[in-house]
């Protein structure tokens, strides 16, 4: 038996104040009688199951306790085990430990009711009965394999924290689901605090899911959106740009203050209607460079959105040399983008270029250095020349490639490209029916993008996708460049780390203070453990770069759990299990109208009936 | 006022026939119809005795001084009166009842009044309630009658109940003890305090008949609900939710209570009649006390 909304039972109260105006309202009759001996010594006989039998020789106050009882069990949403819904087999235990499980519950947090259902599911394990534990953050995350060790269990439960990383629940019951193995009769339980509209793709009314939730309703306010940007048209000047929502039923004024490593330099009381959202950019009159901490005063259960943070990068010069004899149109595309210093010096690179383009001539040997080859190939790369492709037609490309992003390749025409033949290592990026067109290679502080054909033999330099493709080499090249001044991630999301240095390893210093190490020779080099709001600090060799990691999610900051379950009440604040349950407050309900009617006749029969 | 006229001429006539007979055999003042230990002149044979110098010869029995040669005096048994004690019980809670035990047991102490001075005993008549009340001294003749009914027509019950102290002090004050007629509805603080009252008067030679005057409602009380329950000697009160229950415990106790009484009653050789007031107070002096030891048709 569970119920899906226990506050109800706080009717349960009324029961001493209607036993209390039961005794107020009783008529005593004055009775004269010869002597209190001998009805003193039949009290005191019968003195324990007298005070009891005053109270139930009344038939009205019983059946009122009655109906109270039935209504306030009604109310709280009883929920029977259906007849065989019992199950068997293992649990896969979905436990969310998103952002919005921080929200404290009085004195304890979303996670920690959450934490300790699930320590009441394993209790309620049988012996051999097995589960396995997928905590759901911003991905699904495979806690503990299936085990019928009860203790384990308990332990990895006891252990798990709450992350600071939006997620969709979702995907974590999907991951949940696909190790559920039905012909075993496993369950799935999830244990959320509810705060999303749906659970995408999955069906809560088959009867082995079942849904615990926790938490009730707060209202929130927070941040969600903190980032910085360059003035358009200035070389020089930034802005910085915040957006903090209200999930509240009433209008708030929300002090706000964005500080530097030396002080406030922006201070604002945003007046937010209830639901509503403001947002606004203001020229950034602050350092350029640090830390840079946005705050906002709430006092709300959810302090983790309260705070933005921010590590003020300067744009960067990027160096781009460009050798080659026709290279007008590559030129005037670099010329359009912000932040570049172009330089058309032949011969070999000098060292100091940020970025080498190649156009029609062979390059050297490539070691290190970021390069782009327009029709040439690098000599010491395992690509091979196997001749010359007439009017080539683009089949394909890589649209999720950041390189490629928001640049189509569809309908381009191109009058000649080298046909190659890739080795390993190389990722195709567009190809034609015959031949690869555009290829990228990296490696170990080498990163190189070949283009295989010239672009003044194309009308690829007349596209808009021209310019966005360079820009997108030069992202690729220097992730710093132009979009990341200030340099910051969402939670959860991986962090590409570089290193300019021969240094073998990188230290990331998380926001708590734990140290996280990662070989260079790592060819993803992300760093994935994002999950704390807050600043990173990055060491590769004699090097220090910080980045920070915010929350900024609309969908966490709406803390009001929202996920309808068909059946009686309302699943806030309570625990409500769904699939294997059968609601039974109508029937309480019933009871409950027949109590009150009872009641009702028991008050009027003496009404009704003259007195003897 | 007491209405003189008690009774009706036919009860009149049942009670002149009636009168007491006390187990032990008191000395009297005078002449009466009562055993005497003296020896006297009445037609009723006592005993025989050796002749001393100086007897009556009219009392030597000749038939057998010629059978044994020896002189024996005839002696007969003396007649005296009885002095019957009715005390009677004027607490506040003999006035409960309907009819109120209180007039029951004043209609029965006359009765009994009428039955002994109409057997040429004394008859007096003593009150108590938390002590001793008013008295009206032990006499004899029909004038005593008028006394009586007049004493009692002034009698209210009222205070509380000390039957001990009340019996004893009467014990103690009494110097003819005789028949003791105590009416009463033995409801004292503490509850056994009866045993000792009566014990002094037992042991003070008294005869004693304890007539125990009960209410209907006392016996089998029927109201039940929320009361509310006052004792009219104290006016303490005591608020309880009387059921079926309680009503079946309280029978039980007062069940109990009777069997104490008896079983004192019978140890100590002391007459007890039970009257309840729904029944007609004549019943219980021509039938129920008449079947006991102490009143008899003459």
């Amino acid at each position: 038996m569970s119920f899906a909304n226990p506050l109800w039972f706080f009717l349960l109260g009324l029961l001493p104040v209607i036993v209390l105006l039961h005794a107020i309202a009783v008529r005593w009759r004055v009775t004269l009688v010869s002597s209190l001996a001998l009805w003193q010594e039949a009290v005191n006989e019968r003195a324990m199951s007298l005070r009891i039998r005053r109270l139930l020789g009344n038939l009205a106050l019983l059946l009122e306790l009655a109906a109270v009882i039935a209504l306030s069990t009604s109310l709280a949403g009883p929920l029977a085990p259906r007849a065989g819904g019992g199950g068997s087999g293992s649990t896969i235990l979905v436990l969310d430990a998103t952002a919005s499980m921080q929200v404290r519950e009085g004195v304890r947090t979303r996670f920690d009711l959450a934490r300790s259902r699930a320590l009441d599911a394993v209790a309620g394990l049988r012996r051999g009965d097995g589960m396995a534990i997928v905590l759901a953050e911003r991905s699904p995350r495979l806690l503990q394999p299936f085990t019928v060790d009860h203790a384990t269990l308990q332990r990895v439960l006891r252990a798990a924290v709450a992350t600071d990383e939006p997620g969709d629940v979702s995907d974590s019951m999907a991951f949940a689901l696909s190790l559920r193995d039905a012909r075993r009769g496993d369950q799935v339980l999830l244990v959320s605090d509810g705060a999303y509209e749906s659970l995408e793709g999955v069906d809560l009314s088959l009867p082995w899911i079942h849904v615990v939730l926790v938490g009730s309703r707060h209202d929130n306010v927070g941040i969600t959106g903190f980032s910085f940007r360059r003035t358009p048209g200035a070389e020089s000047t930034y802005e910085v740009f915040c957006s903090v929502a209200n999930i509240g039923a009433v209008s708030v004024s929300v002090p706000l203050s964005i500080r530097g490593e030396k002080g406030i330099v922006v201070t604002r009381h945003l007046d937010i209607a209830a639901g509503a959202r403001a947002s606004f950019g203001l020229p950034w009159t602050g350092p350029t460079e640090g830390r840079v901490e946005a705050r906002i005063e709430t006092g709300d259960a959810f302090p983790l959105d309260d705070a933005a943070y921010a590590v003020f990068a300067p744009a960067r010069t990027v160096r781009v040399r460009l050798a080659g004899s026709g290279t007008y149109f590559i030129q005037k595309a670099l010329e359009s983008l912000p932040g570049l210093v172009l330089s058309t010096d032949a011969g070999p690179e000098s060292g100091v270029e940020d970025v080498s383009i190649y156009d029609a001539v062979d390059p050297p040997d490539l070691e290190k250095g970021n390069i782009i080859l327009f029709a040439s190939t690098p000599p010491n790369l395992p690509l091979r020349v196997v001749g010359n492709l007439a009017a080539p037609v683009v089949t394909g490309w890589s649209r999720s490639s950041p390189l490629l992003d928001s640049v189509s390749l569809g309908g381009l025409l191109i009058g000649q490209a080298l046909s190659l033949q890739p080795g390993p290592g190389f990722n195709v990026l567009a190809a034609s029916r015959e031949s690869p067109l555009i290829l990228s290679w990296e490696q170990t502080g080498l990163k190189v993008i070949i283009v295989a054909f010239d672009p003044q033999k194309s009308d690829f330099p007349l596209r808009p996708g021209f310019p966005l493709f360079l820009a997108n080499a030069i992202t690729w090249f220097l992730p710093s460049w132009l979009t990341l001044q200030a340099d910051q991630v969402q939670t959860g999301q991986p962090r590409a780390l570089t290193s300019d240095s021969a240094s073998s390893s990188i230290h990331v210093v998380k926001p708590d203070g734990t140290r996280r190490a990662l070989a260079v020779s790592d060819l993803s080099r992300e760093f994935r453990e994002t999950d704390e709001v807050g600043f990173y600090r990055v060491e590769s060799g004699s090097s220090e770069s910080e980045f920070a990691a915010n929350l900024t999610s609309p969908s966490e900051t709406d803390i009001t759990p929202r996920l309808i379950i068909a059946g009686p009440g309302s699943p806030r604040g309570g625990v409500r299990t769904v699939g294997s349950t059968v609601p039974i407050w109508p029937l309480l309900a019933g009871f409950a109208l027949l109590f009150l009617l009872a009641e009702w006749l028991v008050w009027a029969a003496p009404h009704r009936r003259p007195r003897e | 006022m007491m209405d003189r006229v008690l009774f009706d001429r036919h009860f009149l006539q049942t009670l002149d026939s009636l009168s007491f007979v006390a187990r032990r055999i008191y000395r009297g003042d005078m002449r009466g119809a009562h055993a005497s230990p003296r020896r006297g002149t009445s037609l009723d044979f006592a005993d025989y005795r050796t002749y001393q110098p100086g007897d009556d010869f009219r009392a030597i029995d000749w038939s057998i001084y010629s059978r044994l040669d020896r002189l024996f005096i005839r002696q007969y048994a003396e007649e005296e009166d009885l002095t019957v004690h009715i005390l009677l019980d004027t607490s506040g809670s003999m006035s409960f009842g309907t009819p109120p035990k209180i007039d029951y047991a004043r209609k029965l102490a006359a009765a009994l009044g009428y039955v002994g001075i109409g057997s040429l005993d004394r008859v007096g008549i003593s009150t108590f309630a938390a002590g001793l009340g008013g008295a009206l001294a032990p006499r004899r003749g029909k004038g005593q009658l008028f006394h009586l009914l007049d004493y009692m027509s002034g009698l209210r019950a009222g205070s509380g109940t000390d039957i001990a102290r009340s019996l004893e002090d009467y014990a103690l004050r009494s110097r003819n003890p005789g028949l003791a007629i105590v009416i009463t509805d033995l409801l004292g603080v503490p509850l056994d305090g009866y045993r000792r009252g009566l014990s002094a008067l037992r042991f003070h030679e008294f005869d004693i008949v304890l007539v125990h005057v009960l209410d209907r409602e006392e016996i089998a009380p029927s109201e039940e609900g929320y009361l509310r329950l006052s004792d009219i000697e104290t006016r303490q009160s005591l608020a309880i939710a009387v059921d079926r229950s309680l009503l079946e415990t309280y029978r039980r106790r007062l069940a109990a209570f009777f069997d104490s009484v008896e079983s004192f009653c019978l140890k100590s050789r002391i007459e007890y009649l039970r009257a309840a007031t729904i029944v007609p107070f004549e019943d219980v002096v021509l039938r129920y006390l008449r079947q006991g030891e102490h009143l008899h048709s003459r």
